[in-house]
């Protein structure tokens, strides 16, 4: 279980006990806070509704962190069941089974473990006689029954356990998710392809076997996750003609699935120990790793990764949402401005003002906190819901939903506390009334002028930013933050001298122009410090057009009556309409920024999210290189068109493919290895990690294509950039052929291990790849990266792989074919059917235009679940609309009776209400587009120009964001403006406010 | 046939029932008056005068009897109607002055033509043109705030004559003022009435307002009491 932070349950403790002791002080102030909270219901509820968003964007981000957690905590459990530490090389080499032995005569390997067994991994293709199904790619565990015992039972469909000790030498065992893929029941008979290390070039052997059991996805039966097919140890060993041989050693450290894990150090240290006194010198390349430990630290990292990022985006939503707490109780001060007065006058002290409100914010942030973070709950219900579907991880049983109490009460503690401390600030300034006006309820005057200790105040702002910004230059959010602060007091000192709307107006636009020209020049590094630059500049942006478009009203009113004025029905609703919010700035500026804080976020992702699709589907296309389908296999074959099968009864029987033959224009085959690349010292990617670790079939980032000339001469790729002085591509296919040590390069590798903005690792041309060959390691250098990622690899010439890496046994064939298909034929088809003519080969192909629809409906989903999930930002927005609405109804009735007596209609009233709303909303629209265009454009010239992808506006897109967001705006106001609209104008004008 | 009066309320009752008790406002009224006449109805607080007004002048409904404007049943016209009617023919003044806060004195002025869809250069031109009338030209872009009691009533006379109403109605006009600038606003009230021959009927219970009518109606508990002409 997960504890909750204890820095975050001791803030909420210390207020509580300051509000605890307060209101035991001053039973009074702390009966009327509560009862103003109780009195007008309709009102709370919106304030609740309003408030409650916060706190529920951070708990459904930490509850989704926890379900991403548990399920990949699950998975390892799972998929490693009481495996905890493996022996293994990283491409799976095999090493001698003594080792295995020596390992358990090992005292302290035994005190450290309470299992250990000898295992094959590889893949094999399979296909079941009796359904007709096949699987091009299969995992195949070799076990010894009697070896595996600490490792559990297996267990059948009909809950029987077996340990397996009847299994025979051509009986196999099918897991669930296998038995599924062949649609195989027990008493199949299946057929298995492989190839022995000791058999190269075309040929294929061929073995039957019977299924002996069909177990259950449980225990070691569903070991790596996979669709498993599990032999003898024997006569897997006698399969591969690697008698005496293994390549994986599973060890199981003392305790169950859990408890394992956290015993494994001890045990890895034992293993190690073993491992270098062994007198085995064939066991150098040999890794001991904590696979289950790895795994779950991996799982912890990435739940809160997710976390994160999910509360950095949301972030925008919770600072409309302080935004929402300020508007509110400025209203509420506005609403009791008499009652205020009168109680000041009375002897009340501006403190105790503070605490009537600190009392009635508390209620409202207890139990928005609290309902908030049970809303949290659904949404992340939803968003996992939403990843289930866009990933289709169904199959691995999906992301369970699972939430700590822990985060709960993390969630819980931060609503409250975020809301508490706006509460404080709204509080401390809206008591701070003149007495004579709050009874009189008059509007506060407007000074032209700042007085001078405003201006005062500016230059001490002034100042500290300017201080900040020399101390903290190297800090990017000093960088860019103190700035603004400094043009933030300039505005205030030049108040004393000029007009609010010069003196704002300057300061504005010197903010918005700073910050764009700080995208350009200093937005880089990490992508948390980018996240954070990225919020900031957003919320600053935001304040300065509002600041822009507020301070400037008049002529904005003048513009908004000059166009909808012309409808000479419209004019006298317009002139109501827009006069009445920019006679209340702040209120409106506040309103304005909710909206436009998270419709700028909304733009920003949408254009990305565009732009990204676009450029992946023109990149995809580009990537085919003139080829439509590509191919890999588990057993690497010397030439497609020369495949022969040795089929179980020994027969020789070659691969005859018509589609090869008839729909094939061309294709090449190619050489692939996985050695271990480092560039710097530092490896290229992963190592594969997980429960399979990595290897040979896998698709790691590091591997090496061997390509023929063929290729060379044929395929139509083209270079994203090239060593310089080249300047046709065959310079650089040229290049790796006259020199062994030079490589080309895809995109994938550049790509490998990256972050920051641009996703980049920082390999370009002219850099060096440090390979291990059978000859020790290497330098190559690259000469050309090619303008595509599918293949995924560092390219050579057949020749040079082979010199390199002709002891790993990949390299005795070709195992990735890509084929152009004839004018006529359905690539679909052929697709699907060479991956049949070849499944002996564990051929499995893909047809790029369908693998890159489906990676564009992926990923339009996936930022569709994230776009829905910023939308709830704007529930912010149009709750803080309500309250406006609800309000205004209120304050306005003496009003709405006057407009009525001299002519306006029910309707004109009702118009004027949705004029109004519609204006705020529309002014939060607009800016909020206009600002995340701007920037989404910035980040565009200044990171991805240089790339082969066009700036985009998803007008359509943003078109229904903006639709939903009227609607939803009117919805939420409809009720209120329709009462206003039915006010008796005799009532209204008794009305005494 | 024909009659000359602009106003004839018979047997007008209003009662307010908030749902537990029941108040009777006006108790059957009669009233009738004659175009271009300056009306002043009179009595205690509570007595009906402003109910009197409201259900006269169609801003509420009376729960008994009818009124007729210009000859038009009040009681025969929908919300609409009568709303259009008070746009086009009616002005109002209100003790609380009841100017919106958010416009100018200019733009309040003009907000009665502008409803009734008069062209706004033009509603703009007459807005002036009144305020200059009652003497607030310089004052014409402050919003109420800025403005004096005296002036923010000034401004509201402006805007219920603007739209050169036939019946200006008044709900103690005076109310708020000190007696100096009672008398100017109630000698604004009559300039207007003779030199435009406008209804007004003046709701107060200011004897000095009284004074200065053709005709004061005293009520009572929801009825009139007496109505004589003052003495001049």
């Amino acid at each position: 279980m997960t504890m909750p932070n204890p820095i975050l349950v001791s803030l909420l403790a210390v207020i509580l006990i300051v509000i605890g002791v307060l209101a035991i002080r001053r039973r009074v102030l702390f009966k009327m806070g509560v009862r103003n909270f109780i009195r007008h219901k309709t009102h709370s509820i919106l304030v609740v509704a309003g408030l409650l968003i916060g706190t529920s964007i951070i708990s459904g981000a930490l509850v989704t962190g926890d379900s991403i957690d548990h399920f990949i905590v699950k998975s390892s459990y799972d998929g490693l069941g009481l495996v905890d530490v493996t022996v293994s090389t990283d491409r799976m080499d095999f090493f001698n089974e003594s080792f295995f032995w020596e390992l358990r005569n090992d005292t302290g390997v035994e005190e450290h473990s309470d299992g250990i067994s000898p295992t094959i991994l590889t893949f094999v293709s399979v296909e079941d006689d009796d359904s007709g199904q096949f699987e091009p790619v299969m995992t195949f565990v070799g076990f010894d029954p009697s070896l595996d015992r600490d490792f559990g039972q297996f267990t059948e469909a009909n809950g029987n356990e077996t340990y397996a000790y009847d299994l025979g030498t051509d009986e196999v065992i099918l897991n669930g998710r296998a038995a599924d893929v062949l649609n195989a029941e027990q008493g199949d008979m299946l057929r298995i392809s492989y190839r022995p290390l000791t058999l190269q070039g075309g040929e294929v052997l061929q073995k039957q076997f019977e299924t002996k059991y069909v177990v259950k996805d449980e225990g070691k039966g569903q070991y790596g996750l996979q669709a498993n097919i599990f032999v003898r140890l024997d006569v897997a060993q006698e399969m591969f003609n690697v008698s005496g041989r293994i390549n994986l050693i599973r060890i199981s450290a003392p305790g169950d699935v859990e408890a394992g894990a956290g015993n494994s150090d001890e045990l890895v240290a034992a293993v190690q120990d073993a491992l270098d006194s062994s007198p085995d010198q064939g066991l150098s390349e040999l890794s001991v790793d904590a696979v289950k430990k790895d795994a779950l630290e991996q799982a912890e990292e990435t739940g809160e990764m997710f976390s994160i990022f999910l509360m950095i985006f949301g972030s925008f939503s919770i600072i409309a949402g302080v935004i929402l707490i300020i508007n509110i109780f400025t209203m509420l001060a506005e609403e009791r401005k008499s009652e205020l007065g009168m109680a000041r006058a009375l002897g009340m002290r501006k403190s105790h003002l503070m605490q009537m409100f600190l009392f009635e914010g508390s209620s409202y942030a207890f139990v928005a906190a609290l309902l908030g973070t049970l809303a949290g709950l659904f949404l992340a219900a939803t968003l996992i819901f939403g990843l289930n579907s866009v990933f289709a991880i169904g199959e691995f049983g999906g992301i369970p939903f699972r939430f700590e109490i822990g985060s709960l009460i993390d969630a819980f503690c931060l609503g409250t506390i975020i809301a508490f401390l706006t509460i404080l600030v709204a509080s401390a300034r809206i008591t701070n009334i003149n007495i004579v006006r709050a009874i009189r309820d008059i509007e506060e005057p407007v000074f032209d002028r700042a007085t001078m200790k405003t201006a005062i105040l500016g230059g001490v702002t002034l100042a500290l930013g300017l201080v900040a910004f020399f101390l903290g230059y190297e800090n990017l959010v000093i960088r860019l933050v103190a700035p603004c602060l400094a043009l933030m007091g300039f505005a205030f000192v030049l108040r004393r001298f000029a007009s609010a709307s010069i003196a704002f107006t300057i300061s504005g636009i010197a903010i918005i122009v700073y910050i764009l020209h700080s995208i350009t020049t200093f937005f880089e590094g990490e992508m948390e410090e980018m996240a954070y630059l990225f919020i900031v500049s957003g919320v600053l942006l935001v304040i300065a057009a509002v600041m822009i478009v507020i301070f400037n009203s008049s002529l904005l009113v003048r513009g908004v009556s000059g166009s909808l004025g012309r409808i000479r029905s419209m004019r006298p609703i317009v002139k109501t309409a827009v006069s009445h919010p920019l006679n209340k700035r702040f209120r409106t500026g506040m309103t304005v920024s909710m909206f436009a804080l998270v419709i700028y976020t909304i733009v920003l992702l949408s254009v990305f999210s565009n732009i990204f699709s676009l450029s992946v589907s023109s990149e995809l296309i580009k990537q085919g290189g003139g080829y439509e389908i590509i191919g890999t296999s588990t057993i690497p074959v010397s030439d497609l068109n020369n495949v022969t099968v040795i089929d179980a009864e020994g027969n020789p029987v070659r691969i005859e493919s018509p589609t090869l033959a008839n729909d094939v224009r061309t294709f090449e085959q190619i050489v692939a290895t996985y050695p271990n690349v480092t560039i710097d010292g530092v490896p290229l990617g992963g190592t594969g990690g997980g429960p399979m670790g990595g290897g040979p079939m896998g698709f790691g980032l590091g591997r090496v294509l061997g390509v023929d000339n063929q290729f060379i001469q044929n395929n139509q790729y083209v270079f994203a950039e090239m060593l310089e002085g080249y300047t046709d591509p065959h310079e650089a296919w040229d290049a790796i052929q006259d020199n062994h040590t030079n490589v080309i390069v895809d995109l994938s590798i550049t790509f490998a291990g990256g972050s920051g903005m641009q996703g980049g690792n920082g390999i370009t041309v002219g850099d060096h790849l440090t390979i291990e060959t059978v000859n020790g390691t290497k330098d190559f250098q690259i000469v050309g990266i090619l303008d595509q990622m599918l293949l995924n690899g560092i390219f050579m010439t057949k020749e040079n792989a082979q010199a390199y890496f002709s002891d790993s046994f990949t390299v005795h064939g070709n195992s990735v074919f890509i084929f152009s298909v004839k004018d006529g034929a359905d690539a679909k088809t052929v697709t699907l059917n060479l991956e049949r003519d070849f499944r002996a080969i564990g051929m499995d192909t893909r047809f790029l235009k369908e693998d890159i629809e489906s990676m564009m409906e992926m990923l339009n989903s996936f930022f569709l679940i994230f776009e829905i999930f910023l939308g709830l930002g704007l529930i912010v927005g149009i709750a803080g609309l309500g309250v406006i609405t609800i309000r205004s109804v209120v304050e306005r009735r003496q009003e709405i009776g006057v407009m009525r007596a001299i002519g306006f209609r029910r309707g004109m009233i009702l118009k004027s209400f949705v004029t109004e709303i519609l204006f705020i909303a529309t002014l939060g629209i607009v800016i909020g587009t206009a600002i995340g265009l701007t920037v989404a454009y910035e980040i565009f010239a200044s990171m991805m120009a240089e790339e082969d992808v066009s700036f985009s506006i998803p007008w359509m897109h943003l078109l229904t964001i903006t639709l939903i967001t009227y609607v939803a705006s009117l919805a939420c106001t409809i009720v209120p403006s329709i009462k206003a609209s039915r006010t008796s104008p005799a009532d209204a004008l008794r009305y005494m406010g | 046939m024909k009659t000359n009066m602009i106003i004839e309320g018979k047997n007008v009752h209003k009662t307010y029932d908030t749902g537990r008790i029941k108040v009777q406002a006006l108790r059957g009224v009669d009233l009738s008056v004659k175009r271009g006449e300056m009306v002043s109805i009179m009595g205690p607080s509570g007595c009906g005068k402003t109910t009197l007004l409201n259900c006269f002048s169609g801003i509420d409904d009376m729960t008994k009897g009818d009124v007729k404007i210009e000859g038009k049943s009040l009681r025969e016209m929908s919300d609409n109607e009568k709303t259009d009617h008070r746009a086009g023919r009616m002005g109002f003044i209100f003790q609380a002055y009841n100017l919106l806060p958010v416009l100018t004195a200019v733009e309040n002025v003009e907000l009665p033509l502008l409803v009734s869809a008069v062209n706004p250069r033009t509603a703009r031109e007459k807005a002036i043109g009144i305020l200059e009338v009652v003497g607030l030209e310089k004052r014409k872009n402050q919003k109420p705030a800025e403005l004096s009691g005296g002036e923010q009533q000034r401004v509201t006379i402006a805007r219920s004559l603007v739209n050169n109403p036939a019946i200006v109605w008044a709900d103690e006009p005076t109310g708020n003022l000190d007696a100096e600038t009672s008398g100017q606003i109630m000698e604004l009230l009559c300039r207007m009435n003779k030199e435009n021959k406008q209804t007004f009927v003046i709701v107060s219970h200011d004897p000095a307002v009284g004074e200065m009518a053709d005709r004061v109606l005293k009520m009572r508990d929801g009825v009139f009491e007496k109505e004589y002409v003052p003495l001049r």
